[in-house]
């Protein structure tokens, strides 16, 4: 087991460092230099090009790029932002926390969402039970989250004026609009993803088994079907934990929640590379460990799987 | 003997050919929900394309700051915006900017991704491990975001905003196309062709990408619905479409201040938006089903 998560830990540095090299390379072809960004329009031209030579903008394409690296992997340095003149690392671990928060409610409201409700209509196929909530599920599925997040912010705060518009001066309760309104889409994808693993789970034979020795419908479904069919329910939670970390970005801005992703969709706007590459870089390793986690998370669940990364060598 | 050859001519049976794409139909026009996803789509693309007789164009962008902000009516559908411009008619302008691009980044991205994708699974080797490598790293970085970063790069337009959208959906289409191939490149026929002297390119796009076929539809339908949410959410993020050009995206980004006192300045594109991408996915549920019904639970 420590054998295999080592080895995943060590796949891990060559997909970061071709992220950071796939986003180095689209960035290079972002028109404009730092310089100019830096100092602004009146600067110049002396200024602007003696504040380039000592960033290394001059240098070639691959040497940026693998000083870049070093520095990154060395010194925890990310490089200094063109746009408040603040180190990329700090400012990316203030924001964390609430990408991480976000990410959170919204995955644990799409599990309370999508795993009972999933259970309940692959149980009662064809029923009302099954059809009205996943008829609901494809409406909001289809609906990105931000246009939820707008409806939510119509209703709650400027109608009833329960809940904050935007920022998180208040602490959790700023937090619950943008969850809501990340958590349904994704609550209805999970729901299609339980319901579809329960229908195959309940079909197999030792469910028939069970039913025939005389198991309740209770403890047929919660005891024997849905560790296994929890497998998919896992990996759809995993990867979208994984995704929302950093790809929140119109729910974020839309709430004004300050987050990775804001931070990265604004550098872009800016042309703020250091920011744009560090947010990105530190994303796909944090994607990378979630994804770690969600396979690890399966040795828990089915013991053949467990089995199986004990075996490898 | 010419007795009998004429006897046997008479004789001779015709089998009704069974009429694959009739077959799908078929089974498609079962599915209610896929037929109202379906027509629903229609009705939204014969609106975009004839949005000319319902509105000018002029009444999109032309500015009337005395009509500003006004509530749905029988003169203004819609309603105005805050610079008093018809809601209805930038819906219905903004459904083709929308459906436009979700269609042709949808179709390019399907081309582009089956072609690698079949050339990859097909010729395999040391190609195939550096493609699929390099499409594992890309898919570690969130759709949304490697869209705005090519578009950054590449600069604003329809155009390069297309090719950043079909470029973050090409990984989809290569895994199913190369899964697909996998399992047919072996098989007896393909062997037969290559000995028979036929051309990779051909093998490729006569024998092998038929097979694949169905899933790569299905795919690319969904990639539709995804494609206008996406430009839509770029949009909303001031990356997109740029204003004036009426998009619904960028219509829903303007609404934002507006909230408050107008929301029907949003609630009117959100609303053609969702029920957009709710049919189309709809639609290619059924089509799934009806293209192969094994997957159908």
């Amino acid at each position: 087991m420590y054998r295999y998560v080592i080895k995943r830990l060590l796949l891990m540095i060559p997909v970061v460092l071709g992220v950071s090299f796939i986003i180095f390379t689209i960035m290079y072809f972002i028109p404009g230099d730092p310089a100019s960004n830096i100092l602004g329009v009146g600067a110049s031209p002396e200024a602007v090009a003696q504040l380039n030579e000592e960033l290394g903008y001059n240098d070639p394409f691959i040497v940026r790029y693998v000083n870049y690296i070093s520095d990154a992997v060395l010194h925890l340095d990310l490089g200094t932002s063109y746009q408040n003149k603040l180190p990329v690392t700090g400012e990316i671990a203030k924001r964390l926390p609430v990408s991480a928060t976000l990410a959170f409610g919204s995955i644990m409201l799409s599990l309370l969402i999508g795993v009972p409700i999933g259970v309940l209509s692959a149980v009662k196929q064809y029923s009302l039970w099954d059809k009205i909530p996943t008829g609901l599920a494809l409406l909001v599925a289809a609906m990105p989250a931000f246009i939820i997040g707008m409806l939510l912010m119509l209703v709650f705060s400027l109608q009833l004026g329960i809940l904050p518009v935007s920022g998180v001066t208040q602490g959790l309760k700023s937090y619950i609009l943008p969850v809501i309104s990340l958590g349904l889409p994704y609550g209805a994808r999970q729901l299609r993803f339980t319901r579809s693993s329960m229908l195959e789970t309940i079909r197999q034979d030792y469910v028939r088994t069970a039913k025939a020795k005389g198991a309740s419908q209770k403890k047929t479904i919660w005891g024997h079907a849905m560790k296994n069919a929890l497998m998919p329910v896992i990996t759809v939670a995993g990867t979208s934990f994984g995704a929302l970390l950093g790809g929140a970005i119109a729910t974020e801005s839309l709430f004004g929640l300050p987050g990775l992703g804001t931070y990265i969709s604004d550098g872009i706007k800016l042309k703020d590379v250091p920011a744009v590459l560090g947010g990105i870089i530190v994303f796909a390793l944090l994607f990378s460990l979630v994804m770690l986690a969600v396979d690890l998370s399966y040795a828990f669940v089915d013991p053949r799987i467990k089995a199986r990364y004990a075996g490898r060598r | 003997m010419g007795e009998t050859a004429t006897v046997l001519r008479e004789e001779h049976i015709e089998f009704k050919k069974p009429n694959q794409l009739k077959e799908i139909w078929r089974r498609l026009k079962k599915d209610k929900l896929a037929m109202f996803g379906l027509i629903v789509i229609l009705l939204i693309i014969v609106m975009a394309v004839c949005a000319n007789f319902a509105a000018d164009y002029e009444a999109v962008i032309k500015l009337n700051t005395k009509i500003r902000l006004q509530p749905p009516s029988t003169e203004h559908l819609f309603g105005t915006d805050s610079y008093g411009r018809d809601i209805f008619a930038r819906c219905l302008y903004g459904a083709r900017m929308s459906l436009a691009i979700g269609f042709f980044s949808a179709v390019l991205a399907t081309v582009c991704g089956s072609l690698i994708g079949a050339m990859t699974g097909y010729i395999g080797g040391r190609l195939d491990s550096i493609i699929m490598r390099f499409l594992d790293i890309v898919s570690a970085i969130p759709s949304t975001l490697l869209a705005l970063a090519v578009v950054a790069a590449m600069g604003s337009g329809v155009m390069k905003l297309c090719l950043a959208l079909s470029f973050t959906a090409i990984p989809g289409f290569v895994r199913i196309v190369r899964s697909a191939v996998l399992g047919i490149a072996d098989q007896e026929y393909i062997e037969a062709c290559r000995a028979g002297g036929t051309s990779t390119w051909r093998i490729l796009t006569r024998h092998i990408l038929p097979n694949a076929i169905g899933p790569v539809i299905v795919q690319g339908t969904m990639e539709v619905s995804t494609m206008i949410r996406t430009i839509a959410t770029l949009s909303f993020l001031g990356l997109g479409i740029n204003p004036p050009t009426p998009e619904w995206g960028a219509l829903i980004s303007e609404a934002k201040e507006f909230l408050r006192t107008c929301p029907s300045m949003m609630l009117f594109p959100a609303g053609m938006l969702c029920l957009t991408a709710f049919s189309i996915s709809v639609f290619g549920d059924g089509l799934r089903d009806a293209l192969d019904p094994r997957l159908k639970s």
